[in-house]
């Protein structure tokens, strides 16, 4: 069974905080599974479970296209809310 | 319409063309070895047969030579039912450009529509030829003189073969394939709707308390699946005044437990945080 815990962050939030939560919560919590909106604040879904080797990276995506650094997994992609603003982003996690 | 197809007639009884009347009465006339490899010979003639007819088939359908408006709305219809049980991450990305699509869908040239709509249908035919064809192989190995393998039966399994190759086969195929993934997207669906999911507000964190949390998480993790495992977890829930039922899963518990105490942290001021560590390591760390 897998247990997730979704961490919902301020939707004033910038990237950089919102990547130094997700490092954060991935050594809290376990890995980053999916990002989203829930109800107007950024939702980050953890599954409960070990700390990932290597930590997720949420980045935006530019005209539609997500920037996936070789040698990376996507992990997901959607809107999260960047300084208030709905932004399509993709988060990865380096192999 | 009578719900069932009219009775045969004299007249829809011909003869076939491959393999032949002839060519089955010759079948007939031979024994051992040389039986099992007329009857090869005479399946090679006639798949070559269909699959020339095949080719020059799929090129008319390519170059729109072959398009019906009854087979172009059919088959449009089954591949909206394929991308409508598209995996809900697919479904999700596509979600999120909803509006772009919107935008640009009136501008969509029909005929790349179409013609990716035939080149899905000609793989599900030629996906469906691939499967008889390697029953008939099958069948010819597992009986190299012919006995029991004749050729009426192998006139069958090229029947077979040659309807593989028809549109109607491509539909049916197509819809079976998109029968098969929303059952999937069902079952998916379900283990989703079983999983729980745990809320809690965040914040950055001081760096020294998201360490000692980190330490304080890790352990409850660590806690085996045994019965004084769960009996531990169930006394740092209660020390943290969280209610778990007795039939929580080990895994649930300790998931419990962990959002609890990245709740206690959750949006205090980093400064205040050090101080609600200590109170949390205080009550909870003695029954680890």
């Amino acid at each position: 069974m897998t247990v997730e815990i979704v961490a919902k962050v301020a939707a004033s939030a910038s990237l950089d905080v919102i990547n130094g939560i997700v490092v954060q919560n991935e050594n809290t919590i376990g890995p980053l599974t999916q990002i989203g909106i829930d109800k107007g604040l950024t939702a980050l879904t953890f599954a409960v479970d070990d700390p990932p080797a290597q930590h997720a990276v949420i980045s935006k995506d530019i005209d539609g296209t997500p920037t996936i650094p070789d040698g990376s997994t996507v992990i997901d992609t959607d809107l999260i809310l960047l300084i208030g603003l709905p932004t399509l982003c993709t988060a990865v996690r380096p192999n | 319409m009578n719900g069932r197809p009219d009775p045969i007639t004299p007249a829809d009884i011909k003869n076939p063309v491959c393999p032949s009347s002839e060519q089955k009465a010759e079948f007939e006339t031979k024994e051992g070895v040389d039986r099992g490899v007329y009857r090869d010979d005479i399946i090679d003639i006639c798949m070559d047969a269909y699959d020339r007819k095949f080719n020059k088939f799929t090129a008319e359908l390519s170059s729109g030579s072959v398009t019906t408006n009854l087979v172009g709305d059919v088959a449009s219809g089954t591949l909206t039912t394929v991308a409508g049980v598209a995996s809900p991450k697919a479904a999700k990305r596509l979600s999120v450009i909803a509006g772009a699509i919107l935008g640009i869908q009136g501008a969509v040239n029909n005929d790349v529509y179409a013609n990716k709509t035939m080149s899905a249908l000609v793989s599900a035919m030629q996906v469906k030829r691939l499967e008889v064809l390697t029953a008939i192989v099958e069948a010819e190995k597992a009986d190299p003189q012919g006995s029991s393998y004749t050729l009426n039966r192998a006139a069958i399994d090229l029947r077979k073969y040659e309807d593989a190759g028809t549109l109607f086969t491509g539909i049916s195929e197509l819809n079976k394939a998109a029968s098969n993934a929303a059952t999937k997207a069902a079952s998916d669906l379900a283990t989703a709707q079983r999983t729980p999911s745990l809320s809690v507000n965040v914040a950055l964190r001081n760096d020294d308390a998201n360490e000692r949390l980190a330490q304080m998480t890790a352990k409850v993790r660590a806690i085996p699946d045994t019965v004084p495992g769960r009996a531990k977890l169930d006394a740092i829930a209660q020390k943290l005044n969280l209610k778990t039922d007795a039939g929580d899963a080990t895994k649930l518990k300790a998931a419990y437990i962990i959002a609890e105490l990245v709740r206690e942290i959750g949006l205090l001021d980093v400064s205040d945080q050090p101080a609600k560590m200590d109170d949390l390591e205080t009550k909870v760390n003695p029954l680890f």
